[in-house]
């Protein structure tokens, strides 16, 4: 009788254990019924809720987003496993990865599709910069295909009190010199020309938007991209460090990265104090107090510093085109976060609802409407084609970030080279093993001379390069 | 008479086979779980890290495949390659500092805190709080609290300003390993500590009478009677702190991102897994754990034979 008793008990505790041990998914997927995850960060979700809201009045299909700042870390599991999502939206999204592995679906047909029947304008059309080209890769097959569809663009540089400017007189400065004279009229103004945080979570990687732009203007965009190939002077990957070299391919970084180093670590007077030590808040409070009149930033800074203050800046804010290492040549923007992807899971079983709603991200309302809420970044579609005069008019930001994007030369240091994506990026793009040299420069300038930092960042290329090579599988190539 | 004898003997032995299921059963029953805890937890969980030490990215791919047999032990020989990089050199020898500061440093340290405490020195009471509040608090917290006292601006800046110290560059450069140092002390003392004191609280009193009796002073006492007499105790943390050669990590990463030397084993396991090549962290760590386990075994053997084990 015990034994008759004691046996259920048995099986309820072995399904309780099994039971907690198993998928905890037990929500079944409904078809008809958009799910998408987006990265909770510096964009926000208002755009979301907007479009989705839209997108379901004008075709009946239900949506739903998460926003998730743990997505990376959930990603794999989502993809090889059962997926709750149809869409993910993220930076630092390993797409070339799951590709490879078949874990995403093939968008070939999305990108081929009309999406404006006047013109005859495909889906593949409607992108620039060469985005589209860069969300292609090879599945287990080796065959190419497209996907992913890139999620944003902006610019990376130097965002600035507009009001200060105009009521000390200051001109917004066109080339480097005119920068470095500014700087000493604002510091003679008993203001900080610049705030930045290279203390607590670091953000000193901020100052690498406005090198990048310099060094891709002393190197051409061509030279630029062709470094981002992460491949020697021979062409071969195992001689990849030699871009590094700053007396060889990696002069010009080291020229861009020259140009800071006289900007701020030879100018303390320049700088909020101790900004080696100094965490982000602390930059932000000295912008948006006024004590000073530019802090480095990308696209999102205008309202992320507004949302950490829970207030409304007290003076116009607007994006600076980077002034120019040269005089006589164009502008440069970096676009910070130009790799951020859009992907769909194979195992979605909501495949083409999910591109039906990635088609509506690129039409006119969607764009601007992401432009509207996301309060500056813009989608990674052409925006040539739309009247943007009714956002640009009413949000000088907005109007900046803008200007900056139509009519730079754009560069990114997004690339499908395989030294970078079977490493972390932050190993090899370009501060190699992830150490920069911004707080070293800008506390000790005698000890981190330029020269000095180059030829550091240039001895780790070299001894780790191997290391990076046969992580990639490329020792031989 | 004999066969009533047999009878009942045949009862019994019935007994007896009867309660022999509820034993085996019992017994089953209090191996399931660590039988089922050792297959999923440590094979289930530690067989994929495993077999990742056989797989690669092969030339022109993107994700990870089995390496050819004749290139079996190809991660296991990259492992080694690797340390032709000062990098990577670096980040052992950051690690085995951690052997240093824990074992050698930070314990005898902590002995002889408990002591005075086990001794009821004035205020003992208050400084095993003090000592143990670290250990209770989350480490993140402790990080954040740590950088607001030394880092730029922080609240001991003034004091440290008095006597021309500048604290904004403590988590930079050269200094930077120094601060995660003192870190790692501050808050592994207390831990050493309290599991030291409550080794003494076991100690017979009448042996400590006795010594008092005997004049024995209290340097001798500690020598002679209370360190054999913590010994087990002793030797656990010891174990403990040797292990943190290949597990710490959260202190440099959550301090100072893991820069300025203060990468670690277990930090660069950490930040690697998230990368395509996983096979590179699993074999450091399977590396590690070949290397580290005869060690921990072999100065737990040693440390066992320094003292006979005394039951109390």
């Amino acid at each position: 009788m015990n034994k008759i008793k004691v046996i259920p008990f048995l099986l309820m505790a072995a399904a309780t254990t099994l039971t907690a041990c198993g998928n905890n998914n037990s929500n079944n997927r409904q078809e008809g019924f958009l799910k998408i995850v987006v990265y909770n960060g510096g964009y926000g979700y208002e755009w979301l809720d907007a479009i989705s809201k839209e997108f379901m009045s004008q075709t009946g299909i239900r949506v739903s987003f998460d926003p998730d700042s743990a997505i990376l870390q959930k990603i794999d599991q989502q993809l090889t496993g059962k997926t709750n999502y149809d869409i993910f939206m993220s930076h630092g999204i390993n797409w070339q990865n799951y590709a490879s592995r078949d874990l995403l679906a093939n968008l070939d047909d999305l990108y081929d599709e009309v999406v404006d029947t006047k013109t005859g304008k495909k889906f593949v059309d409607r992108f620039n910069n060469g985005s589209a080209e860069l969300s292609r890769y090879k599945n287990s097959n080796g065959e190419e295909h497209y996907y992913k569809v890139n999620w944003t663009q902006g610019a990376g540089g130097l965002i600035y009190n507009v009001d200060m400017f105009n009521e000390h007189g200051w001109s917004v400065p066109e080339t480097y010199d005119q920068l470095l004279s500014l700087c000493e009229q604002i510091t003679a103004s008993g203001i900080k020309p610049f705030a930045w945080a290279g203390g607590g979570n670091s953000r000193d990687y901020y100052w690498d938007y406005l090198i990048y732009e310099w060094w891709a203007e002393l190197d051409g965009k061509d030279n630029f991209n062709e470094w981002l190939t992460y491949k020697g002077p021979d062409g071969t990957y195992r001689n990849g460090y030699q871009n590094y070299d700053p007396n060889g391919r990696g002069e010009n970084f080291k020229k861009a990265f020259g140009m800071w180093y006289d900007l701020i670590a030879k100018h303390p007077e320049y700088s909020n104090d101790k900004p080696w030590g100094a965490n982000l808040i602390d930059a932000q409070t000295e912008f948006f107090n006024e004590r000073a009149a530019m802090i480095p930033y990308g696209q999102w800074g205008k309202r992320e510093i507004q949302n950490n203050f829970g207030d409304k800046f007290n003076f116009e804010v607007k994006f600076m085109r980077t002034p120019k290492a040269k005089a006589e040549s164009d502008y440069y923007n970096f676009m910070v976060g130009f790799g951020d992807s859009i992907i769909i899971p194979e195992n979605s079983p909501n495949k083409e609802i999910a591109k039906q709603f990635i088609k509506f991200l690129q039409t006119e309302w969607a764009c601007k409407k992401f432009v509207e809420l996301a309060q500056g970044p813009f989608l990674s579609f052409d925006y040539s084609d739309f009247d943007m005069s009714d956002l640009t008019s009413k949000d000088p930001y907005i109007a900046s970030m803008y200007e900056i994007v139509s009519n730079s030369v754009n560069i990114s240091d997004a690339t499908n080279s395989p030294i970078v994506i079977l490493n972390s990026s932050t190993d090899v793009s370009p501060w190699v093993n992830n150490k920069r040299y911004y707080t070293d420069a800008a506390s000790k300038p005698n000890e981190y001379t330029t020269e000095k930092v180059m030829n550091s960042v240039y001895d780790s290329a070299r001894s780790s390069w191997d290391k990076f090579c046969r992580n990639a599988g490329l020792q031989n190539s | 008479m004999s066969g009533a004898f047999v009878k009942k003997e045949d009862k019994q032995f019935e007994k007896r086979k009867r309660k022999f299921p509820r034993t085996a059963f019992f017994i089953i029953l209090m191996l399931f779980y660590p039988i089922f805890h050792f297959l999923l937890m440590w094979f289930g969980v530690n067989i994929n890290s495993i077999l990742l030490t056989f797989q690669y990215v092969k030339p022109g791919g993107a994700h990870l495949e089995w390496v050819p047999i004749d290139q079996l032990f190809i991660n296991y020989i990259n492992i080694f390659k690797d340390f032709s990089d000062p990098q990577v050199s670096s980040m052992y020898t950051a690690s085995l500092v951690y052997f240093v500061l824990n074992c050698l440093i930070t314990l005898p340290i902590s002995l002889l805190f408990a002591y005075f405490i086990f001794k009821k020195i004035y205020a003992a009471g208050v400084f095993k709080v003090i000592f143990y509040l670290p250990s209770i608090l989350p480490i993140v917290a402790l990080t954040l609290v740590y950088t607001m006292a030394f880092g730029n601006k922080g609240f001991l800046t003034p004091l440290f300003g008095w006597f021309g110290v500048d604290t904004s560059t403590f988590f930079l450069g050269k200094t930077a390993k120094w601060m995660v140092w003192i870190f790692c002390f501050w808050t592994g003392i207390g831990y050493n500590v309290m599991m030291l004191t409550a080794g003494m609280a076991r100690i017979p009193r009448d042996i400590l009478e006795s010594s008092k009796m005997d004049g024995v002073p209290p340097l001798k006492e500690f020598i002679y009677i209370i360190i054999p007499l913590t010994w087990p105790t002793i030797t656990t943390l010891f174990i403990f702190g040797m292990m943190g050669v290949f597990g710490t990590y959260l202190q440099p990463m959550l301090l100072v991102q893991g820069q300025h030397g203060t990468n670690t084993i277990g930090l660069q396991i950490f930040n690697e897994a998230n990368n395509v090549a996983k096979n590179h962290p699993a074999t450091i760590g399977l590396f590690c754990t070949m290397i580290g386990t005869p060690i921990v075994l072999g100065v737990r053997a040693l440390l066992n034979h320094f003292f006979k084990e005394v039951n109390f």
